[in-house]
């Protein structure tokens, strides 16, 4: 039984279009928990809606190609969507909940090697691309070993790895005075493993403000003056300002760092009903700018009724054009004519992300595939947990895979350094 | 000195040890004519160390060899006097058979089968050098000059090579047992281009029995119930001795502290690697400072003799403080050493130098097996002496190799240990080394390794009808419990009570009532009342395989990944010096000849980028 991998195909840039590709026997069943289509046929291109946690992020073109004709001769699922990181990444982070496992590099080519897929020119030209993507992986991996991210990892590993020595002490050593070993000690080695794992794997978003910048968008209803407040805050004239409604059509983005994280505010069309065809484009993408945002600056004026915002974006509400004397109760009051307001409203936002609390010494789960790896030991320790009710042999199978499977983030292999511990910590052998 | 034509042969084999037997005895039942050398024919299956057989892993090991044709199980089946199954409750993964020997009647036992195998000579003679034409192996000679033309030769030497007994200060050439060492060998496997290096071990006092107390010592008896190692073995076994539990005093530690200046280890007059496994009593103490003290068995050598081993006190301090030590001893206060501890050094070889079948990467036709290769164990020799015989034969035979795999069993797994990674020290079986440990049992090596002895030959057709048949058995009450529905009753509820199980108030499978944690097979016969009277290994089998469902799918779906590159060969005589590989990885490659893709990739300092660029390689030529 082979496994169905998922990666970004196209580089980790922002660009027109992103490409996720996935290859394996369940591709076509694991794609379509994520995309959406009506119609599946193989070689035919189709439009489809891209989701994660049921939460619409994309909307692209998907490609079924059936197995053996296919670029790994295994059936090949492509999307393509629009190029932001950021949505590649949550995309491919949902193919991973969906049943994918992250493709390790060279596992396109080396599946369609082993499919017999490959012509010599073909793997000639392979071989050379494979060589320096694996360089720079494994620059990007020593990097962040000695990154606060493997500092964290690896006590959670050195315990596991403690534990599992402690297991195969007993075991392997049934007649030495090994000390018996816990079960409630166990339990909370386990517990510990588990809830770091759990929050570590959880940061992906702390990860993706750091790596893509957190994402505000500034909303409301047209001509209250949000393109005049990105202005102010950034320093600059990104976006057009006039008094006609309507005016800021696309979404405008523009960028500021606050706290030291880069923060990305989009400008957007002022959500109204309308029947300009351009501007209700404009709408339909602040809509999904705002679902896909950290935070929604949402702009008042006093007059004007705030159009309905989505469900589960954290929202700032402040009150613009306090130059014209406009106040509402409990919201921050600025002017960018007068500049009345804006360092608060900086701060505001920093607090409203909680930029604060974002360690940028690089503890932080920047991928989707360390949150993979990350998910997969967290589930390796909760079955262990479980298996301590059935027999030692079962626990500690779990609990070395939990350890092999960190490795993978570390760089290290279990195996020896279970060894190791046993011989350093218990008095065994005869 | 005159050398003389002493005949032809196909395979010699250099020793009788654990080893040296299973060679010469796979090598002669698949019909080559095979000699057997032994420095001393009283030496034939000699236990130097430990007078047991199995232990945990290594208990697998026997039944693995056992299953593909090999005579240690058959032999300690019938001489060992007393039994126990390690681990019983900690799952069926790790238990392990382990059993007391008669060490002078195993010695007997083997000497006979060896004497009256046909096609194998057994022969007392030392091997001082061997001949090579073309590069090639082609004959032994001894010390008094006998010429042995010879196909291959499987090396089998133990601690003999160079060997050096190290007690206190004082070290001198030896064997182990008082046996005289072997020396010019290693001159001439030096000469032929084997790389050699010098390991360690050592072995505790034998005591008089008369002389020991026992009023106060712990009884450590065997089994009530005994499963044997040979599957083969029908006729039920009994104990017919018991072991005791001692332990080191507060005193001990004292005189040991008092005397570590005068230990060879800590005076650095021993150059050999020991293993970590086996530590010395000194060593034990000055590591774990902190333990109070340490278990000490004391176990029978046999049933016609007096001598008693004592596990735990490997030491190799001067004789006097052996004896102060053991003063300090509950029950050793007043006992008499018949042979002291000691520390032994010998030449071994780097079993990086070997491939799978164990025969030297550059030199063709010579075979390396038990420690000379780097391990350590009984058992761990007996199941590389089986695997080299049989690989020489084979390859004289002209047929393919037999290699097992790291997902058959655990002989697999210690042969690519000790061929990919190399060892440091005196290499132990143990069951953290496998990662397929659910899967490779001692309870079912005969339906893992049976085809492959029926495969070469070593299995008859009559035996691998009786192991298809178990299992055949095994599948139907696993079928049968998985259809089978419990309906509620009141036994079933006091049963569930009583086992603090959920209660319920409809019917049940009766499979997924054994896979509760809290019950098991036998608990439920209370309320399985259509069940079939099994032998318990069939029940046992579908129990296990019930009740780990989960654990085996995960462990077959990971051996399937892992077969997949395993089974990418590289063809005979392929170049590794390959435009893309990094250097250290053409080098690694180039040094170690892997067999496989996934070999390959287990060598440290080949990298998966590596690994790529010789897959598309492969695929090219």
């Amino acid at each position: 039984m082979n496994t169905t991998i998922a990666a970004i195909a196209t580089a980790p840039v922002r660009s027109a279009i992103g490409v996720l590709r996935l290859s394996g026997p369940d591709a076509l069943p694991i794609a379509r928990k994520v995309a959406h289509v009506k119609t599946v046929k193989p070689r035919r291109v189709t439009l489809a809606g891209f989701y994660a946690d049921g939460v619409r992020i994309d909307e692209g073109l998907f490609v079924y190609m059936k197995a053996p004709a296919s670029y790994t001769g295994e059936d090949t699922v492509e999307f393509y969507c629009h190029g932001s990181p950021g949505v590649l990444e949550a995309l491919l982070d949902a193919l991973y909940r969906a049943g994918a496992v992250p493709a390790k590099p060279g596992e396109y080519t080396r599946r369609a090697y082993e499919n017999g897929r490959l012509d010599l020119v073909q793997a000639e030209a392979v071989v050379d691309l494979i060589d320096s993507e694996t360089r720079a992986s494994a620059r990007n991996a020593a990097a962040q070993l000695k990154g606060a991210l493997g500092q964290r990892i690896t006590p959670v590993r050195d315990a596991l790895i403690e534990l599992c020595a402690h297991f195969s002490a007993v075991i392997d050593y049934p007649d030495d005075d090994v000390p018996e070993l816990l079960i409630p000690d166990a339990i909370r080695t386990l517990d510990d493993a588990a809830a770091l794992l759990r929050k570590l794997a959880d940061s992906g978003r702390d990860g993706a403000m750091l790596k893509n910048g957190a994402v505000c968008v500034l909303a409301g209803a047209p001509n209250v003056g949000k393109s005049s407040l990105l202005n102010a805050l950034t320093g600059e004239e990104r976006a057009i300002v006039t008094d006609i409604p309507g005016t800021t059509r696309d979404v405008v983005e523009a960028c500021v760092t606050l706290s030291g994280i880069p923060v990305r505010l989009l400008d957007t069309a002022g959500l109204r009903d309308t029947a300009d065809v351009v501007e209700r484009a404009g709408v339909e993408r602040t809509r999904r700018a705002m679902e896909n945002a950290d935070l929604i600056i949402a702009v008042h004026d006093g007059e004007s009724v705030m159009p309905e915002l989505p469900e589960g974006v954290p929202v700032l509400r402040i009150c613009g054009k306090s130059d014209l004397g406009a106040r509402m109760p409990g919201m921050l009051a600025v002017s960018a004519e007068t500049g009345e307001g804006i360092p608060e409203l900086k701060a505001a936002i920093a607090q409203a992300l909680r930029l604060g609390d974002i360690a940028s010494d690089g503890s932080t789960v920047t991928n989707p595939r360390q949150a993979d790896v990350l998910r997969r030991a967290y589930a390796s320790v909760v079955r262990a947990k479980s298996a301590l009710t059935l027999t030692p042999d079962a626990a500690m199978s779990d609990i070395e895979d939990a350890a092999a499977i960190l490795g993978e983030l570390t760089g290290q292999t279990a195996s020896e350094d279970i060894l190791a511990a046993i011989f350093s910590r218990f008095c065994v052998g005869k | 000195m005159m050398r003389y034509d002493a005949g032809n042969y196909d395979i010699a084999v250099i020793g009788a040890g654990h080893a040296g037997i299973e060679a010469a005895l796979a090598a002669a039942r698949l019909g080559l004519r095979t000699i057997c050398f032994t420095i001393n024919l009283d030496a034939v299956g000699n236990m130097p160390c430990n007078p047991a057989i199995g232990g945990t892993a290594k208990g697998h090991l026997v039944r693995e060899l056992d299953a593909l044709g090999g005579e240690m199980g058959r032999a300690a089946d019938a001489t060992c006097i007393q039994y126990r199954m390690l681990n019983a409750s900690k799952g069926p993964a790790v238990r392990s058979l382990r059993a007391q020997a008669d060490r002078a009647a195993y010695r007997l036992y083997m000497k006979g089968v060896l004497e009256r195998q046909e096609n194998l000579t057994l022969k007392q003679a030392e091997v001082t050098d061997i001949l090579t034409e073309d590069g090639h192996v082609s004959a032994v000679v001894t010390r008094i000059g006998a010429v042995y033309r010879v196909r291959a030769v499987v090396v089998a030497t133990g601690t003999y090579l160079r060997g050096r007994v190290i007690i206190g200060d004082v070290s001198y050439e030896s064997g182990p047992d008082g046996m005289h060492a072997v020396t010019a060998l290693t001159e001439s496997l030096e000469k032929l281009g084997v790389r050699m290096r010098r390991f360690k071990t050592g072995t505790p006092p034998r005591i008089n029995r008369r002389t020991v107390d026992f009023s106060h010592l712990e009884l450590q008896p065997g089994d009530g119930e005994i499963e044997p190692f040979s599957f083969e073995t029908v006729t039920p076994l009994e104990n017919r001795a018991v072991c005791y539990m001692t332990h080191t005093t507060q005193q001990t530690k004292e005189v040991i502290r008092a005397n570590l200046s005068r230990s060879p280890l800590y005076s650095g007059d021993i150059e050999g690697i020991g293993p970590r496994y086996c530590p010395s009593i000194e060593d034990k103490i000055v590591r774990f400072a902190d333990k109070e003290r340490h278990t000490l068995f004391i176990e029978p050598m046999g049933l016609d003799t007096e001598e008693l081993y004592v596990q735990g006190l490997s030491s190799s301090m001067p004789e006097d403080v052996q004896l102060a030590m053991m003063r300090t001893v509950p029950g050793l206060e007043h006992a008499e050493a018949m042979r002291p501890a000691y520390a032994i050094e010998y030449d071994c070889a780097d079993p990086t130098q070997f491939d799978a079948t164990l025969e030297c990467l550059t030199l063709p036709g010579l075979y390396g097996a038990g420690q000379f290769n780097g391990t350590s164990g009984y058992e761990e020799a007996a199941v590389q002496g089986y695997m080299a015989g049989v690989n020489a034969s084979l390859k004289l035979r002209g047929e393919p190799p037999l290699v097992l795999d790291r997902a058959d069993g655990y002989i697999g797994t210690l042969i690519d240990d000790l061929v990919t990674k190399g060892t440091n020290e005196p290499y132990r079986m143990m069951t953290s080394r496998s990662e397929y440990r659910l899967l490779l049992r001692q309870d079912n090596a005969d339906i893992r390794m049976c085809k492959y002895g029926r495969r070469v030959g070593l299995v008859s057709q009559e035996r691998y009808d009786r192991v298809l048949a178990k299992y055949q058995a095994v599948d139907a009450e696993i079928a049968r419990i998985e259809r089978t529905t419990i309906a509620p009753s009141d036994t079933l509820a006091d049963l569930l009570a009583s086992r603090k199980s959920a209660q319920t108030d409809t019917g049940v499978k009766l499979g997924a009532l054994l896979r509760r944690p809290e019950l098991d097979y036998t608990a439920l016969a209370c309320v399985d009342t259509e069940r079939p009277v099994l032998p318990k290994v069939v029940w046992e089998a579908a129990e296990i395989a019930i009740r780990y469902e989960g654990y085996l799918k995960r462990q077959e779906a990971a051996v399937k990944t892992f077969r997949k590159l395993e089974g990418r060969l590289f063809p005979e005589g392929f170049d590794f010096n390959l435009p893309g590989l990094r250097m250290e990885a053409r080098q690694k490659l180039s040094k170690l000849k892997p067999r496989s893709i996934g070999q390959a990739a287990r060598i440290s300092g080949v990298s998966p980028a590596d690994v790529t660029v010789l897959m598309i390689a492969l695929g090219l030529r």
